[in-house]
């Protein structure tokens, strides 16, 4: 067939999908064959069985979805329902004990306003909260392919093999490659570690509206800070006004007994002007020279950095900034958070509800091979070529650490028909033998371990160079461990696995 | 091949080509007009630029600020957004709808003869154009998708 033909050459790509597609399936491999289990993602087998799952259901960032998708949150929501609360409480007070005063005695416009102001205080803030910040999907198995035989073909060369220079308007910008999302990321986009995301034109990660700032939301995020500054002061000033009046007539004291809530409105007020009119002014300037607080704070754009340094995206007046800003088109989602997750058989039409309302006209042959049939056709593959004996029924045994077990069956499987001498070694680490094995071959999978994660382009870059014992290499040392063995489970160790791939990346890369 | 029934079905998958980014104007959407070199046999380069540059002209229509943009702008923020319940925006009637349609188009038309799909970018977050080569499963070679089987261009 064809197909195996070109996956041969293609054998370290189909590893890699194995590991991206089981991290982003999210319910845990039950099945007692370890092989067997890793084969079939759930969403395949769900999506023959049960009702189709939405794509927010296997979405590998680190966020929370409400109604059905349609609500995308950060994982800490704590602060922003202290965020609610506050307000809520704040303006409930006002309008519960000032306004009936405020009304009667100087005018009815003020409760009116103040209503207004609330309304549009909390819309901005759930829109702000509940959007989705403008995430940028994960490459699929092939583009990451694509891109690491980019990567490979360059070799070490300058610029540095995992980044990009971009000229724009004249300014250099670099581009980085996201390991986790397997991207190089557009200028601007940043990657959120709380969210485990790349967001596009990231601003920062706000823990008091519970979501990343960035393109889509960043226009309700600052209404949200601007009205609520307006409304923090207008409820100062008229509880002072309330307090005032009020003493006049009836004398200080009784005042407070009879509307004690006015001190706690002025308290929370008087510590939130401070701090939410400073945000404001903080981020109309950031606003009117289209920077981002990313930027701002790394100091990206600023003169220091050298004579020739200047933002590239400013339109040249405030004016412009402003209107680009908070007028500008609003992009669509990226993610497809409600769209349904698509049958591996060719189908022509296929159901998917975009964000928002709006909807992707239905086109055909879209996706021919999807993640689940790649996943499938990869595990397949894996179980064909690989040797046999590495991955069978019987309960694989392994350390119980970050070393994923396919991944490092992965490799060396494929590698067993180039080089016959690693089966034999990569049965034996399996099989938890750990001083007995061959250092050599620790070394050596260890290279290929990290050859086919990190796909470093050249060699003096991974930490094989340095002699084995030196560097205190997580995935290397618990090869080692000699600790009591567990039982595969590919989901949970996925996260570890990532971490430590990370710690790996940090600790090699230049 | 004559139409993406036939595609889809005789065909098996061979390789797949990634047009990516342009980001030489900044964050706007523009993709490389580059010629990649597993589509030489494909396809002419005239047709390939033609597609990239519609497109390119699409997303740049989409995300252009002006006039239209900033009504829409200012009325959504006057409704406090909540017009997009009812309405979807200019951009999303513009990338989503216009584009697909036009994608499609040139499927049918111009890539699918080829033995060539092209994959809405908004499938791929916008990060890169995926086109699929298809390779004829049941023939020894693959079709002449050199020579100009389907004359109707999309000018």
């Amino acid at each position: 067939m064809s197909q195996i033909q070109h996956a041969v050459p293609d054998a370290p790509i189909r590893y890699t999908q194995i590991c991206t597609r089981s991290s982003s399936c999210s319910s845990p491999q039950t099945s007692s064959s370890a092989a067997a289990a890793g084969t079939e993602p759930p969403s395949c087998t769900g999506h023959r069985g049960r009702t189709p799952r939405r794509k927010w259901q296997v979405f590998p960032g680190r966020n929370r979805f409400y109604c059905d998708g349609r609500v995308m949150m950060a994982r800490q929501t704590g602060v922003f329902y202290l965020t609610l609360v506050l307000i809520l409480l704040t303006s409930g007070l006002f309008f519960a004990f000032d306004c009936p005063y405020l009304a009667s005695n100087l005018s009815p416009a003020i409760p009116a306003v103040g209503a207004v102001l609330f309304v549009f205080v909390m819309g901005m803030l759930f829109r702000a909260s509940f959007s989705d910040p403008g995430v940028l999907p994960r490459a699929t198995p092939d583009e990451a392919a694509d891109l690491e035989r980019q990567i490979d073909s360059t070799g070490c060369s300058k610029p540095p093999p995992r980044t990009r220079e971009v000229l724009i308007n004249g300014q250099t910008v670099k581009l980085k490659y996201c390991f986790t999302c397997k991207i190089f990321r557009p200028p601007r986009a940043s990657h959120c570690s709380l969210c485990d995301n790349c967001v596009e034109r990231f601003d920062h990660h706000c823990p008091w509206v519970g979501n990343c700032v960035g393109r889509r939301n960043y226009r309700f995020f600052y209404l949200f800070i601007l009205s609520l500054s307006f409304l923090t002061i207008f409820i100062f000033a008229f509880v002072i006004t309330h307090v005032v009046l009020r003493s006049n007539r009836t004398g200080f004291l009784t005042t407070l007994k009879d509307s004690p809530a006015s001190i706690l409105e002025v308290v929370v007020c008087f510590f939130s002007v401070w701090s939410i009119v400073g945000l404001s002014g903080f981020h109309t300037y950031l606003i009117s020279s289209n920077q981002t607080t990313n930027e701002d704070i790394k100091g990206t754009w600023s003169k220091k950095e050298g004579k020739d340094n200047y933002n590239p995206y400013s339109y040249g007046n405030v004016l412009t900034n402003c209107c680009a800003a908070l007028c500008g088109p609003l992009p669509p989602s990226l993610i497809d958070r409600r769209g349904l997750i698509q049958a591996d058989t060719p189908q022509t039409a296929h159901q998917s509800n975009g964000t928002g309302g709006g909807s992707y006209a239905p086109t055909q042959l879209h996706s021919h091979m999807c993640d689940q049939d790649q996943c499938l056709q990869s595990t397949k593959f894996v179980l064909q070529a690989a040797a046999t004996p590495l991955l069978h029924s019987d309960p694989v045994v392994l350390p119980p650490l970050p070393a994923k077990p396919a991944s490092l069956g992965g490799p060396c499987a494929y590698l067993a028909p180039a080089q016959p001498t690693l089966p034999s070694c990569a049965g034996d680490v399996l099989t938890l033998r750990d001083t007995a094995v061959d250092s050599h071959c620790h070394h050596h999978l260890h290279l290929h371990h990290l050859h086919h994660h990190q796909h470093f382009a050249s060699p003096e870059e991974t930490p094989c160079g340095t002699p084995q014992g030196a560097l205190p290499c997580p995935a290397h040392m618990h090869l080692q461990h000699p600790a009591p063995p567990v039982r595969y489970d590919p989901v949970t160790q996925d996260s570890l696995h990532e971490d430590s791939v990370r710690g790996l990346v940090k600790l090699s890369s230049v | 091949f004559h139409n993406l029934q036939e595609l889809r079905h005789s065909a098996s998958l061979a390789n797949k080509v990634f047009i990516q980014r342009d980001y030489s104007e900044g964050t706007t959407c523009k993709f490389q007009t580059k010629f990649p070199s597993e589509l030489e046999s494909r396809i002419e380069l005239t047709l390939f630029e033609e597609t990239v540059k519609t497109l390119n002209n699409f997303y740049a229509e989409a995300e252009k600020i002006g006039g239209q943009s900033y009504l829409e702008g200012c009325l959504a923020c006057a409704t406090a957004y909540l017009i997009f319940l009812c309405m979807e925006t200019r951009y999303e009637k513009q990338v989503l709808k216009k584009i697909a349609k036009y994608i499609q188009e040139q499927n049918e038309k111009i890539y699918a003869p080829r033995g060539l799909l092209i994959t809405d970018p908004i499938e791929r977050g916008m990060r890169v154009i995926e086109i699929s080569i298809y390779e004829d499963r049941g023939s020894s070679g693959s079709s002449s998708g050199s020579s100009s089987v389907s004359g109707s261009t999309a000018r």
